[in-house]
């Protein structure tokens, strides 16, 4: 009876240790989208495009965003490329501020063209002892115009963590979503909320059309 | 049968342990409370008070336990009691560098630093009046005329090392509400964080009056409180 009770024990404890050993795939449904205020609404509407992003993260696989507890949950994958999330999510804050976002054949009757590269979006376990796990973001923006000689040219990051309360709690897929949107926002908020960014957006508005 | 539940007793009491830790909630924090636009031209006279926790220090605390992934494999409570020591030490040693750093970024100097770039912000647009205020009561506050109160706190300010180095870096969590003082309800509410560009070792951090220190949270405050403050200024 106690080989059997022994026996129990261990097969539960491995199956709750090894539980989290699959990839955990995030399934991005929704595109995170920012909600309150933000400068970029107070701008008149822009024509905008916006080129596909280049993943500079050095990674094999374009859909990674993630590593969890020590081997457990390690490949994290996003249901699209990485570069694809983040120019989406950029996507959906210009429109949600009233701008216009056209298919890049449109570039002539574009008032900005942004061109971007992702340096950095991960979500992960980054202390075991304390149970943090964090997500960060760093892309590199680039924004020119027809309309204006100089461009622009910006490294921006958001990050975002979470002490998770217990010391053994495996990282799930919920969380991690969650800080990875978290840490797309913030980086969102901090682009569109720049001041130089923002003056270059007032500049183009104030000059005449190039056509 | 009385035999048989008492042997599965010790091992369900620690399956009982190890599932409960493994289950504890994640505990996401509460939505944002947006303000509309509607509700911003109802309040005329709002005061602000910030409030600060002191600046803390997670050196020693950083370090990686190899006893957390033993107690996973094999068992919780002999190795907590172990980690429960290791935890209390480093925390001494912590405090104690906590301790140099805040002789000069005192709370005060913290909540000045919040409190002053978000009231700038406001008053580049001057949605409404705002005025500083040091935790008066609700009822004084509506005598003076005010209709709303914001409150800014800095919730967590720490310098946390990096994993597997000597650096830290500047870790920033603030959080706002607006309380409308007519009803007593909470009409905006914020949580920002940040993370510095830059890392330092405790040393430089530490070193010549914290000025390096200061140059890193003097941007840090001011990005999160033109955040905050462009959340209510460009409400829709």
């Amino acid at each position: 009876m106690r080989h059997q009770t022994a026996l129990f024990v261990m097969i539960v404890f491995t199956s709750c240790t090894f539980s989290g050993c699959a990839p955990a795939v995030i399934m991005i449904n929704k595109i995170p989208e920012l909600k309150g205020g933000s400068p970029l609404g107070d701008i008149s509407p822009l024509n905008f495009v916006i080129h596909d992003f280049v993943d500079a993260r050095m990674i094999e696989n374009p859909h990674k965003v993630g590593y969890g507890i020590l081997g457990f949950n390690h490949n994290v994958l996003a249901d699209r490329e990485a570069k694809d999330l983040v120019r989406q999510t950029i996507v959906l804050e210009l429109k949600r501020n009233g701008h216009q976002v056209l298919e890049p054949q449109e570039k002539d009757k574009a008032d900005v063209i942004i061109d971007g590269s992702v340096q950095e979006l991960w979500v992960g376990a980054t202390g075991l002892y304390s149970g943090e796990i964090r997500a960060s973001t760093k892309i590199k923006i680039t924004a020119n115009s027809l309309k204006l000689e100089k461009s622009l040219s910006k490294i921006y990051q958001g990050i975002a963590s979470q002490n998770v309360t217990a010391l053994f709690k495996f990282v799930n897929k919920e969380g991690f979503e969650r800080l990875l949107n978290d840490a797309l926002l913030s980086m969102v908020k901090e682009f569109t909320m720049d001041p130089d960014f923002l003056e270059v957006l007032q500049k183009v508005k104030k000059q005449p059309s190039a056509s | 049968m009385k035999n048989h539940i008492s042997s599965f007793r010790c091992p369900m009491f620690i399956l009982f342990i190890f599932l409960s830790l493994s289950c504890s909630s994640y505990g996401p924090p509460p939505p944002n409370i947006h303000i509309a636009k509607s509700q911003l031209s109802n309040h005329k006279k709002v005061a602000l008070t910030v409030t600060s926790s002191e600046l803390d220090v997670k050196y020693s605390r950083a370090d990686f336990s190899l006893l957390s992934p033993l107690a996973a494999m094999f068992g919780v409570l002999p190795f907590l009691a172990v980690l429960g020591i290791e935890e209390a030490s480093d925390s001494k040693k912590d405090h104690s560098r906590a301790i140099i750093i805040q002789e000069s970024t005192t709370k005060q100097y913290l909540e000045k630093l919040l409190g002053d770039n978000f009231i700038e912000r406001i008053r580049t647009t001057n949605p409404f009046y705002i005025g500083s205020r040091h935790h008066d009561r609700p009822q004084t506050l509506i005598t003076e005329g005010f209709d709303a109160l914001i409150e800014l706190r800095v919730e967590d300010l720490c310098l946390k090392r990096k994993s597997y180095s000597e650096v830290l870096e500047v870790y920033l969590l603030v959080t706002g509400k607006m309380i409308s003082l007519h009803d007593n309800k909470i009409i905006w509410s914020q949580r920002e964080e940040d993370l510095s560009d830059e890392v330092h070792t405790y040393d430089a951090y530490k070193d010549d009056n914290a000025s390096i220190l200061k140059g890193i949270l003097e941007k840090m405050f001011h990005k999160i409180a033109v955040r905050m403050a462009n959340d209510i200024i460009f409400s829709k």
